[in-house]
């Protein structure tokens, strides 16, 4: 009887070790690295993802959506140029027509869609979004809430945007909302004073000329370059009445002065059809008839008549171009 | 006597243990190992596609020093290639907007002729349309369908094609695809 008790005994003992060697492998297997590796594996993949999608909504945060106000913009402005040329006439209000047809692509209610050809701002943000859903599978929606055009120096006119987007998957969403700001060249655009004044028969576009203030002076030789190259000039000044229109107030043929940006070029005589006219020749006087018929006002600039005949200058350009030392225009009349 | 044989009985009865616990050890590390190996050939591909397509929209044109694509090279003499501050992906965007398959193509096998390892394959898509290789041979595409892991890395692409008169082109999305070739 006391044999069988120690043999049980030990038998009872050997299971309990058995059972805790078992215990210490499960739980380091349980612990150990598969399970791990899951979710390492699974956490990789939604931050791949993560960053992907992140990636994609910095890109439209910061170059998408500028490039594509940029790119909408040109068109918009050459949209414009060429409405008007159509009608042949000004524009009322250059920002609400400009607001209106970057947005809507139309001017005045009416369609100008072989103009703008599917270029318009929410064109550009609609077209991001069947890409975005393949290539990443998320929903983009945009909500342009206000577009406004401005110039604060001569040779550039600003587009701002205000714009606000979602860009959503099934594991996270974004909410955006950004000012997006984009300068545009005015170089190259036609100027609309010459092109509607004439009916179409004098176009010119704007080249910027690079000549200051100090350089006009000293060399008086610089005015026929001017004229013959078509070019534009800022002319700076503290006085107003040295201020010329910029590039936008063109679109609505006002001859007020810009203090920061207004820009003027010399009309060319030859290419008129009417070469001998009693105007000023600075184009915002010229197309607005400031001085029209008021020959006492005007001084015949001689000095260049060789190459560009008749050519007029009141009395405040005449200072503007140096003809007031050494040489003395005489008065037209 | 008696006691002595008991004892016996004990070391036996200790040595199954032993032996018992030893063969959990070796079948619980099996497990283990033989869960790890498969990781990297899961994982190489998926890194060289995104690799090559961080190539292609991280690097610029005037970073590649390649006779046929670089700057200066033959594409640039022949005014294919405009611009040196766009990416590779750009370039490759412009081409498929101009409708230069057969030039994408030539561009994608210059610029990767280097840099991706001989024992891979990859294409090359924009749009769903296969820009690399424009035709696959049998044993490309045999190799493709024999690849057990096929992840692709996409991106979006997009830029001017000419800035002055703000025509863009895209949005388009691109997508590399490379497996390890098996034949």
């Amino acid at each position: 009887m006391a044999k069988y008790k120690l043999k049980k005994n030990l038998g009872k003992k050997g299971i309990f070790m058995t059972f805790i060697a078992i215990s210490i492998i499960a739980t380091f297997m349980v612990i150990s690295v598969p399970s791990d590796i899951v979710i390492k594996t699974n956490l990789q993949s939604v931050n791949t993802r993560i960053s992907n999608i992140n990636n994609y909504v910095e890109d439209l945060e910061n170059v998408y959506l500028e490039r594509s106000l940029y790119s909408s913009s040109i068109k918009t402005i050459n949209s414009l140029i060429g409405y008007m040329e159509d009608m042949n006439e000004f524009l009322d209000s250059f920002e609400d027509s400009f607001e209106e047809v970057i947005i809507y692509g139309t001017i005045n209610g009416d369609k100008i869609e072989d103009m703008i050809g599917g270029n318009t701002f929410i064109n550009w943000t609609n077209k991001i979004k069947i890409p975005s859903e393949k290539a990443l599978n998320v929903k983009t929606d945009f909500f342009v809430e206000e577009i406004e055009v401005y110039q604060d120096s001569p040779w550039h006119i600003n587009v701002l945007a205000n714009v606000s987007f979602n860009v959503t998957s099934e594991t996270v969403s974004w909410h955006k909302n950004v000012i997006v700001i984009t300068d545009i060249s005015i170089e190259g655009f036609e100027d609309p004073y010459y092109s509607i004044n004439t009916q179409g028969k004098y176009k010119k576009r704007i080249n910027r000329s690079y000549i200051n203030n100090e350089q006009l002076h000293s060399d008086r030789n610089q005015i026929r370059e001017l004229i013959k190259h078509e070019s534009y000039l800022h002319i700076e000044s503290n006085t107003e009445k040295y201020f010329s229109p910029s590039f936008i107030m063109r679109f609505t043929n006002t001859s007020l002065g810009s203090a920061c940006c207004g820009i003027e070029s010399i009309v060319d005589p030859n290419e008129l059809i009417e070469m001998d006219q009693m105007e000023s020749y600075a184009d915002y006087l010229f197309f607005n008839h400031t001085f029209q018929d008021k020959c006492n006002k005007l001084y015949n600039i001689t000095e260049i008549q060789d190459d560009f005949p008749n050519i007029k200058f009141s009395y405040d350009h005449l200072i503007i171009y140096n003809f007031t030392r050494e040489y003395q225009p005489p008065k037209a009349c | 006597m008696k006691k002595r044989l008991m004892l016996n009985r004990k070391g036996y009865f200790f040595l199954i243990d032993s032996v018992l616990a030893f063969g959990i050890l070796v079948i619980g590390g099996f497990l283990i190992f033989s869960s790890y190996s498969n990781i990297p050939s899961k994982e190489n591909p998926a890194f060289l596609s995104e690799d090559l397509m961080n190539f292609f929209a991280g690097s610029k044109i005037a970073e590649i020093d390649n006779n046929y694509t670089g700057l200066g090279g033959e594409l640039w003499a022949e005014g294919k290639i405009t611009e040196k501050d766009i990416t590779l992906l750009q370039q490759i965007g412009i081409f498929f907007s101009n409708d230069e398959y057969d030039m994408a193509e030539k561009f994608i096998a210059n610029i990767t002729e280097n840099i991706m390892p001989n024992q891979y394959l990859f294409e090359f898509r924009m749009e769903n349309k296969l820009l690399y290789p424009r035709n696959p041979s049998k044993e490309h595409s045999d190799s493709k369908e024999k690849s057990e892991i096929l992840i692709p890395s996409k991106k979006l692409v997009h830029g001017y094609l000419d800035k002055q008169s703000g025509d863009m082109f895209g949005p388009y999305y691109a997508e590399a695809l490379v497996w390890q070739n098996t034949n």
